[in-house]
Formats: C-alpha cells, sequence, structure tokens
C-alpha cells in the first residue's frame, strides 16, 4: 500500500470544510485520505488543494465522477488532481442528481480508466463497489485490466473473496473520517 | 415504434392562431397504434375543433407519414383542401409533422410530443428498448440493452452502487447488467461480459445519412 493506513472523507458541504480539515491535521502525514463523491458538496480538487496545502506530504485520493461530465472535464480534472501533487484517482459511476438536472453518463469507469491512460494520466486507480455477485467480481476484473489497482469495498457483509491484481480496502464503521482496513 | 402523447389543448390552440380552416392529419402506424394520432384521434380533435368554431377541410391518415414518398403521393388526394386551408395539424411524431410542413408549404401544429422508440406490451403500456445509440451492443449482451436498461445509460456495468442484483439509482428495479449476466450464462457466453465496450459516437446533429444540398 502506498499509506500506512488511510481515511475516507465523505461529501463536505461548506460549512463543515474547517473542520474537516482540523481533524485531518490531527492524523500522521503517512495517513492517506481519500475523498468520497462529493456529489452536491464542495468540489473534490478544491478540498484537496486545500488538504494538500496544510500537509504536503499527505497521500490523497480525488474522486473522478463520471456523473455530468464528459470525457473533455473529466481529463481535465485528472490533471487538475496530478497537478496538484495527488497520490491517486477514485473512478466512480456516480449517482444521479437531482430529477430537474440532466443526468450524463457519456463515460463509465471502465472507459475512463483507458481514456486517463491515453491522456498520460499516471495516478494510482482506485474503483470500489461490492464484491458478492459473479457480476459485481467480473466487473472487478475488468476495472484490474484497465489498470485499476485499489478496491474499496463497503462495510458490512463478510470479506470478500480476493480479487487477483487487487488490492482490497474495507470500510470502516462511519463518521467524517471513516477508516478504511487494508485487507490481508 | 415511436411512442407519443397527444399535447395539451390549450396548447393546440393557442399554436393554431388566427387560423380559420384546417386539414387533421394522423398517422396510421405508430401513432395508430399508441392510439394518439389514428381516426379516431383525428375525428376527436376534428370535432373539438369544430366545436370552437374552426372549420376541418379534410380529415386524412396518413400510412406513414414520415415516408416522403408516400406522403407526397397521399397529399394528392387533397390538394384543393390544402389550397384552401390555413395550415395541418398533424397528430404524428415529429418526423412526420417536419416531412409533412415540408410537403404542404403552410404552417403545421404539432399535436402530440414523442418520448421514445418502445416496444408494445398492451394499448397504453409501453417499454423503451431502444436508445439509438447508434452503437448497439445487443450481441455482447445477450439480447438485453443495457442503455435503456440501466438508468444511467452504462455500456460497462454494473456500477460501484449495485446492491446484489437491486438497482441504487431506481428503487425496486433489478440491476439490468445483473439480468445481463444471467442471460450470458444460460446462452453460454459468460466470456462477452468481460469485455470493455466503448461509448456509442457523441451525437452531432443533424443526423442524416442523406445527402447535404447546402
Amino acid at each position: 500500500m502506498s499509506a500506512a493506513s488511510w481515511v475516507l472523507v465523505g461529501r463536505v458541504g461548506p460549512e463543515a470544510v474547517d473542520r474537516v480539515c482540523a481533524r485531518l491535521r490531527e492524523l500522521t502525514p503517512e495517513v492517506g485520505v481519500v475523498l468520497g463523491d462529493p456529489a452536491d458538496g464542495v468540489h473534490a480538487l478544491a478540498l484537496a488543494g486545500r488538504v494538500l496545502s496544510e500537509t504536503p506530504d499527505r497521500p490523497v485520493v480525488v474522486p473522478l465522477v463520471c456523473r455530468d461530465r464528459n470525457r473533455t472535464a473529466l481529463v481535465a480534472e485528472a490533471r487538475g488532481a496530478e497537478a496538484l501533487g495527488c497520490r491517486g484517482l477514485w473512478l466512480l459511476t456516480g449517482s444521479p442528481g437531482p430529477a430537474e438536472a440532466a443526468a450524463v453518463y457519456e463515460l463509465d469507469p471502465a472507459v475512463l480508466a483507458g481514456v486517463l491512460g491515453q491522456a498520460g494520466v499516471g495516478l494510482e486507480l482506485w474503483a470500489s463497489g461490492r464484491l458478492t455477485t459473479p457480476a459485481e467480481r467480473a466487473r472487478a476484473g475488468v476495472l484490474t485490466g484497465v489498470g485499476v489497482s485499489r478496491w474499496i469495498v463497503p462495510a458490512g457483509g463478510e470479506p470478500p473473496e480476493p480479487i487477483p491484481g487487487l488490492s482490497l480496502v474495507r470500510q470502516g464503521p462511519g463518521g467524517d473520517l471513516v477508516p478504511l482496513e487494508v485487507s490481508p | 415504434m415511436v411512442v407519443t402523447t397527444p399535447k395539451p389543448w390549450d396548447e393546440i390552440r393557442f399554436a393554431l392562431g388566427d387560423g380559420k380552416r384546417w386539414i387533421v392529419m394522423g398517422c396510421a402506424d405508430c401513432a395508430a397504434v399508441c392510439q394518439t394520432g389514428g381516426s379516431s384521434q383525428v375525428d376527436e380533435l376534428a370535432e373539438r375543433m369544430e366545436d370552437e368554431g374552426l372549420e376541418v377541410l379534410a380529415r386524412v391518415d396518413l400510412p406513414s407519414p414520415c415516408d416522403r414518398r408516400l406522403t407526397r403521393r397521399d397529399l394528392k388526394r387533397v390538394v384543393r383542401e390544402l389550397e384552401a386551408a390555413d395550415g395541418v395539424v398533424c397528430l404524428t411524431c415529429g418526423g412526420g409533422a417536419q416531412a409533412v410542413a415540408e410537403l404542404v408549404g403552410k404552417p403545421v401544429v404539432a399535436g402530440l410530443d414523442a418520448h421514445f422508440v418502445g416496444t408494445v406490451e398492451r394499448v397504453g403500456v409501453f417499454h423503451e428498448q431502444c436508445a439509438l445509440c447508434g452503437a448497439c451492443v445487443l450481441n455482447a449482451t445477450g439480447g438485453i440493452c443495457p442503455v435503456t436498461g440501466c438508468p444511467k445509460g452504462l455500456r460497462n456495468g454494473p456500477c460501484e452502487e449495485a446492491n446484489a442484483g437491486a438497482c441504487e439509482a431506481e428503487p425496486g428495479l433489478e440491476c439490468v447488467w445483473e439480468r445481463i449476466w444471467e442471460r450470458l450464462e444460460t446462452l453460454g457466453r459468460i466470456g462477452a461480459f468481460g469485455t470493455v465496450r466503448p461509448p456509442a459516437p457523441p451525437v452531432r446533429r443533424p443526423r442524416s445519412t442523406g445527402r447535404r444540398t447546402r
């Protein structure tokens, strides 16, 4: 793993930025931070910039959400993460937003990984999902084949069987900073 | 089949404006199946218009308004009424309405809204099963379309939120990618599941396979 341990930060609204950053400053620099899908919260790159400005050596993984972005926007965000000094990208499909907004899913994580490779983005690629059904496990195999190396498994249930080529990270209980437990 | 619904009468009435004499045209194909543009609906609209003091010079059922060759032929039957009319009300999809508009050279009022290409379960119950994406993946998905079946239209699924076969974006919906897995497994073609399918080509409008004239 590229960090001693990891924490997952969920959606951060503007009112929570200072509190979350204060909590992160209490952690040693070796603890990596994975920023979750911001949805309608603070943009992930902005939050990553704040975290890295306060602790430049901290490994930071930012979400790259396919929802509502075409490939141009996704590549630009990935390059922005690289320029900030982020460690990795968490490729997410994303959930639909409010009903009055048209949902756009030009790419999905499997295609996005290939697009990022063609664009020369060299960050570590993360993905996530349950690994319970054969279809879910097959999806993980596909994503591994296109360069994903880290996988976040949601909390609850039995630890899944390992997937060759994937390092599994399991979500702990909730809260502002959710610990991510590296599977043996 | 193009699935349509009727526009509200107020919207149609507004579009008729000051015109007094009209021809009402329906579609004996898709709109007739939907019961939005068949001969009964043409009669209903014509009677509503006459109740409003408008004059309906002709009621026409076009076999396929979107086929310009057939429409050009069929409009010859009402050439005198067309000359006298202020315009045409079309109970057809947008393709049919535009084909008529190009041929008659008069104001055309669209009486229907078109929604999707669907299959018919029974009258009034339609299912969108083709998104006209131009890059069909049915051959690789066991005949199940993920673009219309998945609320996110994913061509490589399931998404990370899938929960043991349940769709997270549409409560109560089974994940289409789980159905695709089961279908491919039944067909002995599970190897097709692991292919990364590229996105459909981006839509550049106007779309036409015809020759541009300028």
